[in-house]
């Protein structure tokens, strides 16, 4: 019977989705009154998208989360960081450095390189039950030496007993072609969060990411010295408020965490 | 140059559709609550694109890449993302002489391929015109229109399976 329609595919479709052109209307209008299959096929057409609106257009009056609500955060200083760091790279005469900069489209890319990297560290470090790090507690300082050394950047060790977690120590990690830090964490559950940290090659916005890598979370974010990622396998909500924590920590003069 | 504060102010308006479009694209909140962040950040980094014109669909459209980065790195959905459904309680199903149930569409969608999926979305919860459509996925208006009927054919085969009905194959 589909043979005898004088009307396709596309015209069913347009009928359901009130896209009909108009002189297409009135053959479209004789073939669905002449064919129960294509007047039911429309029905359900219309069906699917009237049963989508039942169930998604609460959406449309909920409250807007504040983390949606506002600008992210930086943004009204960025295009002066951008000019600033311009300046600087053509006075030390990177100029294609800068423009490769400009043109690489890798924010995410950057932030999901380090995803990876801070991950597997956890897991291969945070697994180990005798040797977790490298230089421990006790040896604090000489660490916190070493990596502000290695990075360039002073190196601080956030202190997070206030959720619970103690400081098990840390270590200097490669990091594709360059160095990184990684800091350990350990609740009285036996839960380990690892703080894993480069330094900073790109000054834009500094939201918080979340970015799942196979079983392990982290979260993303940095800022003007460091790009971090906080990793563990304890649950995306509990890692979000250790994550506030350490930006706390690092921050102590910001105000509240804007996700 | 426009000021910031109208493009924000036109964002904002747009942000409610683009949290319908990524809760029922994502299953959950806060992954949907993601995407949408991840959206406005790159719409705000990039506002100096942005020229008169279709702000809706340009941010669909950034939507649209995010989420196709998203997919390729979020291959593993958290294990209780299906029970965050506050929407969909048995309270809000459709009501007369709908016979579908929204929960058993909803699944049925999101079981369709992902591209499938998006067409469907775009098309009948967002409403966008074919020709949209086709410009936010990137794809010629033959291809949405393929996966349109691909999607929903496949979606009449699971849906009214459950009724008994014998469904006569259609080209």
């Amino acid at each position: 019977m589909t043979a005898e329609l004088p009307i396709n595919d596309d015209d069913l479709h347009a009928a359901a989705d009130g896209r009909v052109p108009p002189e297409r209307q009135d053959a479209v209008d004789a073939a669905l009154a002449g064919s129960a299959d294509a007047a039911a096929r429309v029905g359900f057409y219309r069906h699917v998208n009237a049963a989508l609106h039942t169930g998604y257009d609460f959406m449309l009056n909920e409250p807007v989360p504040a983390r949606l609500a506002v600008r992210p955060r930086r943004h009204s200083w960025q295009t002066l960081t951008r000019v600033a760091a311009a300046i600087a790279l053509l006075a030390a005469g990177g100029v294609g450095g800068w423009l490769a900069h400009e043109l690489n489209p890798g924010y995410e890319q950057q932030a999901e390189a380090l995803a990876d990297l801070a991950a597997e560290a956890h897991v291969v470090y945070a697994s180990q039950v005798s040797n977790p790090v490298e230089i421990p507690k006790a040896e604090t300082d000489h660490l916190l030496a070493l990596l502000s050394k290695n990075l360039d950047h002073p190196v601080r060790a956030p202190d997070l007993s206030a959720i619970g977690y103690d400081f098990l120590g840390g270590r200097l990690l490669p990091s594709g072609r360059n160095m990184a830090g990684q800091l350990m964490y350990q609740n009285v559950a036996g839960n380990r969060v690892t703080l894993y940290f480069t330094p900073a090659v790109d000054q834009r916005d500094s939201a918080f990411r979340f970015i799942p890598v196979e079983g392990v979370s982290v979260y993303y974010w940095h800022d003007d010295d460091f790009a971090y990622a906080l990793a563990s396998e304890v649950p995306r909500e509990q890692l979000k408020a250790i994550c506030n924590e350490v930006y706390n920590k690092l921050n102590p003069n910001a105000g509240p965490v804007e996700w | 140059m426009r000021p910031i504060d109208d493009f924000g102010q036109l964002i904002s308006a747009q942000i409610p559709h683009l949290r319908r479009y990524a809760y029922a694209l994502m299953g959950d909140r806060d992954r949907a609550d993601d995407l949408v962040q991840d959206c406005l950040e790159r719409a705000w980094s990039r506002a100096h694109l942005w020229r008169e014109g279709n702000l809706r669909g340009w941010l669909f459209t950034i939507m649209h890449n995010v989420s196709v980065n998203a997919r390729r790195r979020d291959y593993r959905a958290p294990p209780l993302a299906s029970l965050d459904r506050p929407g969909l309680e048995p309270s809000t199903r459709a009501t007369q002489e709908d016979h579908l149930s929204i929960a058993a569409l909803r699944d049925a969608v999101n079981s369709l391929p992902r591209e499938q999926e998006e067409v469907i979305l775009l098309v009948g919860l967002e409403e966008f015109s074919y020709a949209e459509t086709a410009d936010i996925l990137g794809v010629p208006m033959g291809t949405v229109m393929s996966r349109l009927h691909r999607g929903r054919e496949r979606l009449r085969q699971l849906l009214t399976n459950q009724g008994g009905a014998n469904l006569r194959r259609v080209k």
